[in-house]
């Protein structure tokens, strides 16, 4: 027999109460039924899967490391057996990502290694004069966590170039802050995140390298900024691989708000149109207020053969609000629609047979296949400064990751002119779409007429989801 | 441990264990909401703090690990839900056994089953704020929409269900 107090009546009348009080009263009432206490056994048998699948873990990552030593000493003996000769120029490799898997949790020594492969710096502490970096992030926390990343950076990971890091942070005006950071020889590059407002790329006005965590209108001179339209059209080029001239393409653009006046479309730009010219394409905004049934139904795209879904990345971490019930609508409305299109997506849960398109760094998440976003959680230090929005940090460390990256490229700080850092960025062909300013990334092919100004990428990879395994694609290549 | 213990939310040095004992009421009843099965959303719960054993070190440093386990649970109660779908009939037949059982009573029953026939957002939010005894702020950080999106949920919601139960 139930010792709980018999609930009020569901509906009980009560003159002193609205109605809605009545329903809240119940329903809470109602939560309180479904309630129950933890189970004493239930720890035990928590902890011993959990230690189980530990166990797992590092048999996996064990075997991983096991054949990567394999295959790096078969690799070395391929190269010390078969000569080479300096006259012949490399043959075109397609990159793949820097680090392949990402890391759930880490400890020093496993996060130590992946900045040192992702950065090029040192393992070590940092010493020597200070590499500076100018920081313009008006949000403490933000300014915090990087503080927070170079210390750690300084003592674990060589700073930059094997040099300690310093944040010159600023907190006065656009102006007066690109001034400052113009003026000090010392500060090799400036990072901000002034996403709600006037960038600052403007005031600096190329006089130093900026990177910014949000593409802006106002970013100029030699810049970076996260893309995220290089995957979206290298979903529109997978798109067009699967189908055959003619056919119907649906491209629906999941952003959380309205942005092109005409079709509504934030992610799909004029180039997606350019890539599937000879495709009978249709572009939609995808309402979060409509059924995305309604949405291809509307869109009269019943019998399309392909169906691109753009949306910001999804990960364990950070959620798009719309991304995930995009992605589980749209497998909802080809059910309910008896439809079988191929899917091309760049953030949803495996689904049987739908196509992945790899992302890199963007609005939500930095370089999030090679581990970046994993390894900026673990970061000791990070994701307890007070106030600081859960996870944000990893945009901002991310950042800070990828211009030392920059910088090691060019031969270290004292290398690391706008100039050269331009040039690297030139050079820069992918795999993750890092955008870049007011440059010319490509002076022919395709890369160069895309509407979408100077991003660098040029090769994404894809994948397929089939029996339960995400299957390597032949990755798009945008110059093609 | 009585369940009126408070224990802060900020786990840094705080163990597992007082993380299960604090939040598992709280889980089991979200799971049970969403997906109709005492069984099932106990199971649901296991699976949730088994991840969350996995990934302690990490996610005793978040100011509110209890987030973290109703953001993967409720996930996860989805992809359960969409697998379900697909055996429907079957299950149609499940249901009718189902409170063989001590469990809740008839009417709250009936509004947990019209909470299911809600839209995904509002059965989501209206869950978290009754069965997970979350305040507004918490359900809107963990669904990742504004508050005020939370409130025009539950709101219309509310609407809904008083309708639909006939009051």
């Amino acid at each position: 027999m139930s010792m709980k107090q018999e609930p009020l009546s569901p509906w009980e009348p009560d003159a002193d109460a609205p109605e809605a009080v009545v329903f809240d009263r119940f329903a809470r009432s109602a939560g309180a039924s479904l309630r129950s206490e933890a189970p004493e056994s239930g720890l035990t048998t928590i902890v011993r899967e959990g230690n189980r699948k530990k166990v797992q873990r590092l048999a996996t990552e064990v075997g991983v490391i096991a054949a990567l030593i394999v295959s790096g000493i078969a690799l070395f003996e391929h190269f010390t057996t078969s000569g080479r000769d300096v006259n012949i120029a490399p043959v075109d490799t397609i990159p793949s990502p820097t680090v392949a898997a990402p890391i759930v949790s880490a400890d020093d020594a496993t996060i130590d290694r992946w900045i040192a492969d992702y950065t090029g710096s040192p393992i070590g502490r940092a010493a020597g004069d200070p590499v500076k970096f100018g920081i313009m992030m008006p949000s403490l926390p933000y300014s915090q966590d990087l503080s927070a990343a170079a210390n750690y950076l300084n003592e674990h990971v060589g700073g930059a170039a094997g040099r300690p890091i310093e944040l010159n942070i600023c907190t006065a005006s656009l102006s007066e802050c690109a001034d400052q950071f113009a003026a000090d020889p010392a500060v090799v590059a400036v990072l901000e995140n002034q996403w709600m407002g006037e960038s600052i790329g403007a005031a600096l006005a190329g006089r130093k390298p900026l990177h910014t965590t949000h593409s802006s209108n106002g970013t100029t001179g030699v810049a970076y900024y996260p893309t995220y339209f290089e995957t979206v059209n290298a979903m529109a080029v997978q798109a067009e691989k699967v189908t055959a001239p003619g056919d119907h393409v649906l491209v629906i653009d999941a952003a959380d708000e309205r942005g092109d006046s005409t079709t509504g479309t934030v992610f799909v730009t004029p180039d997606v149109t350019s890539i599937l010219a000879n495709r009978d394409v249709t572009i939609v905004h995808a309402s979060r207020e409509e059924a995305i049934t309604d949405t291809i139904r509307n869109a009269g795209s019943i019998d399309a053969s392909a169906i691109v879904l753009a949306l910001p990345p999804v990960d364990e971490f950070q959620i798009h609000p719309f991304a995930r019930t995009a992605c589980d609508d749209l497998a909802t409305a080809l059910d309910a629609l008896s439809l079988r299109p191929a899917v091309i997506a760049s953030g949803c849960e495996p689904h049987e047979g739908w196509y992945k398109v790899d992302v890199g760094l963007n609005e939500t998440a930095p370089d999030l296949q090679s581990g970046a976003l994993a390894i900026t959680t673990a970061m000791p230090g990070l994701g307890n400064v007070k106030g600081s929005p859960q996870n944000r940090q990893n945009r901002e460390v991310g950042a800070l990751l990828a211009v030392i990256r920059l910088v090691n490229q060019v031969g270290g700080p004292a290398q690391a002119t706008p100039a050269a850092l331009d040039r690297a960025m030139h050079e820069f062909t992918g795999p993750l779409p890092l955008g870049a300013g007011v440059l010319n990334c490509a002076p022919t092919g395709k890369v160069a007429e895309r509407v979408q100004p100077g991003s660098c990428v040029r090769f994404v990879d894809v994948h397929q989801f089939v029996n339960d395994r995400w299957i390597d694609q032949p990755p798009i290549d945008l110059a093609e | 441990m009585s369940n009126d213990t408070f224990l802060p939310y900020v786990y840094i040095g705080g163990s597992f264990e007082q993380l299960y004992r604090r939040e598992y009421p709280n889980l089991v009843a979200v799971a049970r909401a969403l997906t109709g099965d005492r069984h099932d959303g106990e199971d649901l719960v296991q699976d949730t703090m088994v991840k969350a054993f996995v990934n302690w070190d990490r996610i005793r440093r978040y100011d509110k690990p209890g987030g973290w386990c109703l953001r993967v649970l409720t996930h996860a109660c989805r992809d359960h839900w969409r697998r379900r779908r697909t055996r429907a009939r079957f299950l149609a037949r499940q249901r009718n056994t189902e409170p063989s059982v001590e469990g809740p009573g008839v009417e709250f029953v009936a509004f947990w089953q019209a909470v299911r026939r809600l839209p995904q957002r509002p059965r989501l939010v209206v869950t978290l704020y009754y069965a997970g005894d979350r305040s507004i702020a918490d359900v809107a950080s963990i669904v990742k929409v504004p508050e005020g999106t939370v409130k025009s949920d539950l709101a219309r919601a509310r609407v809904v269900l008083m309708t639909e139960l006939g009051q």
